[in-house]
């Protein structure tokens, strides 16, 4: 597996360098904001500006730099294809779980490795910006590195299936389509039935029942909507919060598994052709 | 390794393809010997040698090598097998340093110090990407990472098509170099036969997925033979004892199976020699029987 993890390192380098170079011009061009805001042009605009930006460019370095960072997850899959590497590897001495598992390897490595570089740039944000040291944001930057992970490896486990990168970027485009849709359908029903524990049923009534409904109760619309969101949308990302030490390792994990196994799977039923 | 003396030892190996069906393929390469895998294109060579290197699964039948089943002992087999193919499956921008890194973790017998050796005897640069490698040097630098690891079996297919016969020479008498060891065998397929008529010890010919021949090559050149009549002469020469026959203008050419037979019942008949090519071509049109 080593050698095939080497081969996978080697042939993603480029692409690692280039992530690498735009995720070090951030970092730079987010220092050179904090200090203009310390010592510069930014300084010298209104109260309050000056924080706001700090602020923002704070969030940009230590998030940003980490979905940059968590970027570098790639694979070669496809090259293997194209290059006819795929016919070499199976007259290898390695079984197809040592050729799967070493692009999951380094990817996981990657992960570890980018989680770590991530940290110590939140420290570097901190001491820059002048913040206070947050638990809670190693556990939101490592939520992001699984996210993007598991996004990474569950387009490797279709594009073992599919074996074309088109299809495989078709499947992937309909996936999150439909995960779209179907968030964008949940929400409207969750609102609709927060709508409701104020008599208001937005299915049911036209546009003026609801006017009217909302006037009996003396608010406006905007109003319930901010609420919602207040209320109900801020208690479940309180929740995901709260459990995110469990939750990503646990989905991380899982999918992780899940793929492993659809690629394998896929890999053995079809051999070496390409 | 236990004792054997078959390096591969195939029994009716079937694989079905819409089209194309490899029909109970049996043969075996003995231990230390070339064998050539002739066949015109499309005759079920690749199937074969894919089922061979565990690319593809066959339908049915037995694989054995070093006189191991192939299915049960895939991982152990594969580390005493190098395979050589007519196109470079090596990704193009890594170069020969790198493959040497990464071939160093693969094979546990790997030896840099070979692979280096031979990257410097067929002049093959280390750093320079494969990119930029002829056909040629392609070629070499296949058989150079083949035979850094000490494999007992090289499998190759259609290794030397498309290469100038400078370069085919210097590839020949490197596998007569590999052939000096007595437990290295190599079964190689091409539809080159000058290149097989040079070096292999044994022949095994495929049309239409279904072996034709398969023996000791000196027996089949020995045994096989091309008559040369007129066509008044053809007319009386019995159709069981020929393969097939090319009609031209002035005569006949008959490939015979039985030279030693034909020669005693034709007496004062041309038998001239045949040719591994002569041989492929005949028994490919065997089912015209006449052409021309």
């Amino acid at each position: 597996m080593k050698g095939l993890m080497l081969k996978e390192l080697y042939l993603t380098r480029k692409y690692r360098i280039v992530v690498l170079a735009v995720y070090l011009v951030l970092i730079f061009l987010c220092i050179l904001v904090r200090l203009s805001a310390v010592y510069g042009n930014i300084e010298k605009l209104s109260e309050g500006i000056a924080e706001n930006v700090s602020s923002v460019m704070y969030y940009i370095m230590v998030f940003g730099g980490a979905v940059l960072l968590f970027s570098t997850f790639t694979d070669c899959v496809i090259p293997d294809e194209k290059s006819g590497f795929r016919i070499y590897e199976h007259t290898l001495p390695v079984t197809e779980k040592s050729i799967v598992g070493a692009v999951y390897m380094t990817n996981l490595c990657f992960l570890g490795g980018a989680t770590l570089v991530a940290y110590i740039n939140l420290l570097i944000a901190n001491l820059i910006f002048g913040m206070e040291f947050n638990a809670k944001y190693l556990l939101y930057i490592f939520a992001i590195g699984c996210v993007m992970y598991v996004v990474r490896t569950i387009q490797e486990a279709i594009t073992y299936r599919v074996r074309k990168p088109n299809v495989a970027a078709m499947v992937m485009t309909l996936m999150f389509t439909l995960l779209y849709l179907g968030a964008a359908f949940g929400l409207n029903r969750w609102m609709n039935s927060y709508y409701n524990s104020y008599g208001i049923d937005i299915y049911e009534m036209d546009e003026a029942q609801r006017e009217a409904a909302l006037d009996a109760l003396g608010i406006g619309e905007g109003q319930i909507i901010t609420r919602f969101f207040q209320d109900e949308v801020m208690r479940v990302a309180r929740w995901f919060g709260d459990n995110i030490w469990w939750l990503a390792p646990t989905v991380l994990l899982g999918i992780t598994a899940l793929s492993f196994f659809i690629s394998v799977k896929a890999l053995k039923r079809r051999g070496g052709r390409c | 390794m236990s004792e054997y003396s078959n390096a591969i030892e195939i029994n009716g190996l079937t694989k079905r393809y819409d089209g194309f069906t490899l029909d109970n393929v049996s043969f075996n390469v003995p231990k230390g010997s070339i064998m050539g895998f002739i066949g015109q294109n499309g005759a079920g060579k690749s199937t074969t040698i894919n089922s061979l290197l565990g690319i593809i699964k066959p339908d049915s039948g037995e694989i054995k090598i070093f006189g191991r089943e192939l299915k049960a002992n895939e991982i152990e087999i594969k580390r005493d097998i190098s395979a050589v193919f007519d196109e470079m499956p090596f990704h193009e921008q890594l170069n020969a340093k790198i493959l040497d890194k990464m071939l160093r973790h693969i094979f546990t017998e790997w030896s840099s110090e070979t692979f280096k050796k031979y990257l410097d005897r067929f002049a093959l640069p280390m750093k320079k990407p494969f990119s930029k490698f002829s056909k040629g040097m392609k070629m070499k630098l296949q058989i150079a990472a083949a035979l850094s690891h000490g494999a007992k079996l090289l499998i190759m297919d259609e290794a030397t098509t498309g290469l100038d016969p400078v370069v085919r020479n210097e590839i020949l008498d490197i596998f007569m170099e590999y052939l000096q060891d007595e437990n290295n065998s190599i079964l190689m397929s091409s539809h080159i036969t000058s290149d097989l008529e040079k070096i292999a010890d044994s022949v095994t010919f495929i049309d239409k997925g279904r072996i034709l021949l398969t023996g000791y090559k000196d027996d089949i050149l020995t045994s096989h033979g091309i008559l040369k009549c007129s066509r008044s002469d053809y007319s009386s020469v019995s159709r069981e004892d020929f393969v097939s026959a090319r009609l031209s203008d002035v005569g006949a050419e008959l490939l015979i199976s039985d030279r030693a037979a034909c020669e005693k019942k034709y007496s004062g008949a041309v038998i001239d020699h045949a040719t591994l090519d002569d041989i492929m071509v005949y028994y490919v049109n065997r089912e015209k029987k006449e052409w021309s």
